[in-house]
């Protein structure tokens, strides 16, 4: 986690907790509640039962107040707990299917660059331990599949986006991720874009100085003569997100395998 | 130098009998103790080298090519050393195989139920209509794949009971792999009152989907007319899910059904039947009549 100055309070970051205190978060309908034992730190989780993708609403508490209510606890027991405690945004496990809104087209010869973003996920880790104690959405997405028939495909979040152009139109989301798409048409027709399949799982995180969730940008051009994709997924942040800091790395290294597997069907 | 048999049954003093004393003493003891030895060693190394391949390769094949490689591992190596130990003892291979097919008619006659089991069960493996830990139906039956045996299937139900089916059984009927995709669709049938508004009720049920993170958004949830019947309106519900949460999904839909039905105010009707007692569909003419009961002539009675 970076000590990088955010213009705005973000969520994510390295808290400190005294043995016996807690803190609670309240996201987008999703509350967590922090506590720290001696030996013991307990996760407690309570959502409310409509939870929306467009809430972006969240504070913070210094006190747990999911103590004494019905909310799911998770325990989690060390030799001795220490007093540091990590909540980072991770994206989703599996790949996310944006939908524009409205039906886009990029009429051949033409090139453009699509500013969508995807759900996070929070990871909760504690100090001295590498894998995440608590991976969990804040807002858990639906469930689509994504391919030609429902024997072949695979398994996807979905969500809806704009499929905005204009980065400035795209409004700062602290439980989103922006991914730029950009995409160059150098065939004979236009290229209708209605779902695109973001590869989630090989993205890492980062945080943008204005507080905002950036991943690397994937370059899709479609040839001239036979119609295949061809993708590419950036190695580093683009210059439109400005100055920023990895919090996260992807979940998965690019297996090249795995990578023609998901590209092959990009588009719809 | 003379040695006594061990007893009359197995000793013969002429004849054709089987004489034990010269068996004992000849060279043929010697190649049946080799024989059984390499049936011995044949079957460790057979055990040793099909757990060997399971170890190294659980993690590259499924369980089910895992059963198969290691039964083709175990045989074939008992199946060699149990040839080398014939020779060895002095059997001639080509006579036995001879007896072999003449025995195999036999046997065949006689035991036709396990030998079509047997045939179907070799059929079964290769054709691989599923795999061990699959979920499959048989009839009226239901459950996780345990073992595929050359004669048989067992199968885990729900309820936790063991169910054996005959291989041939499976070969002839219809068999459902309720786990070979990844998602599946959920059925449900509705039924609606006549006065509702169809366009609303499609509206809310499909609100009801969306809702649901665990309904799948593509495949789009469909809401089908099916049919004008007795008492409603019969609708067919179509939803896609993954099929860990089949039972799940269908469960929590009919409950936010129930409830968005009743919040909407959607009657879903009971069996209702309209008696007419006219040809023109007027309702049953209704007269209301004053019974005099014995009570009221008692007491007219005692007022007279």
């Amino acid at each position: 986690m970076s000590t990088m100055e955010y213009r705005q309070p973000v969520w994510w970051g390295n808290f400190t907790f005294a043995s016996g205190h807690g803190k609670e978060w309240e996201m987008a309908g999703l509350e967590l509640g922090i506590s720290r034992q001696a030996r013991e730190w307990h996760v407690r989780t309570l959502r409310t039962t409509q939870q929306s993708e467009d809430n972006h609403e969240w504070r913070q508490r210094d006190q747990n107040m999911l103590e004494e209510t019905q909310a799911e606890l998770s325990r989690f027991v060390f030799r001795q707990t220490a007093e540091h405690f990590q909540l980072l945004p991770r994206l989703a496990d599996r790949s996310v299917v944006v939908r524009p809104v409205s039906p886009v087209f990029v009429p051949a010869g033409q090139e453009t660059t699509f500013y969508v973003s995807t759900p996070v996920w929070i990871a909760c880790y504690a100090e001295g331990v590498v894998t995440p104690l608590l991976d969990i959405p804040v807002v858990i997405p639906r469930d689509t599949w994504f391919g030609p028939s429902p024997v072949n495909g695979q398994l996807c979040y979905a969500t809806k986006v704009m499929g905005r152009t204009d980065l400035s139109q795209l409004p700062p989301r602290p439980f989103r991720a922006v991914t730029p798409v950009h995409v160059k048409n150098l065939g004979n027709d236009s290229m209708p874009i209605e779902r695109i399949n973001i590869p989630t799982p090989f993205l890492p995180v980062y945080a943008a100085e204005s507080g905002r969730l950036w991943t690397p940008a994937l370059n899709v051009s479609r040839d001239a003569h036979n119609r295949q994709l061809q993708i590419r997924i950036d190695t580093g942040i683009g210059t439109e997100a400005g100055h920023v800091t990895m919090l996260t790395p992807a979940r998965r290294g690019s297996d090249e395998h795995s990578l023609i597997r998901v590209f092959d069907n990009f588009f719809d | 130098m003379a040695t006594p048999s061990l007893s009359p049954a197995t000793s013969t003093s002429k004849g054709s009998g089987f004489n034990l004393d010269a068996f004992l003493h000849s060279d043929r003891l010697g190649d049946v103790i080799t024989g059984v030895v390499l049936i011995l060693i044949g079957w460790l190394l057979a055990r040793f080298f099909a757990r060997m391949f399971e170890r190294s390769m659980h993690h590259r094949l499924t369980s089910h090519q895992l059963l198969v490689w290691r039964r083709v591992i175990f045989h074939g190596i008992v199946l060699l050393f149990t040839i080398a130990a014939l020779r060895e003892m002095g059997f001639h291979l080509s006579v036995l195989l001879g007896a072999a097919g003449v025995l195999s008619v036999a046997v065949g006659f006689a035991s036709q139920t396990s030998a079509s089991n047997l045939i179907s069960g070799l059929f079964l493996i290769g054709e691989g209509p599923f795999a061990i830990g699959d979920y499959i139906r048989v009839g009226q039956t239901e459950g996780e794949v345990l073992s595929i045996d050359l004669l048989s299937v067992k199968l885990r139900t729900p309820d936790n009971l063991y169910v054996r089916i005959p291989n041939e059984q499976l070969i002839k009927t219809e068999v459902t792999t309720l786990t070979r995709f990844a998602i599946r669709r959920i059925n449900l049938p509705l039924g609606i009152a006549y006065k509702e508004d169809l366009a609303r009720v499609r509206g809310i049920l499909l609100s009801v989907a969306e809702n649901n993170p665990h309904c799948l958004d593509e495949p789009l949830p469909q809401v089908i007319m099916q049919n004008f019947g007795d008492s409603a309106l019969n609708l067919m519900f179509y939803v896609w899910t993954r099929r860990e949460n089949f039972l799940a999904v269908r469960d929590k839909l009919q409950e936010d059904i129930k409830t968005a039905f009743d919040a909407a105010g959607i009657e879903i009707p009971f069996p209702q039947i309209s008696i007419n007692a006219s040809s023109d569909n007027r309702p049953l003419p209704l007269q209301i009549q004053t019974v005099q009961t014995d009570l009221q002539d008692d007491e007219a009675g005692k007022g007279n």
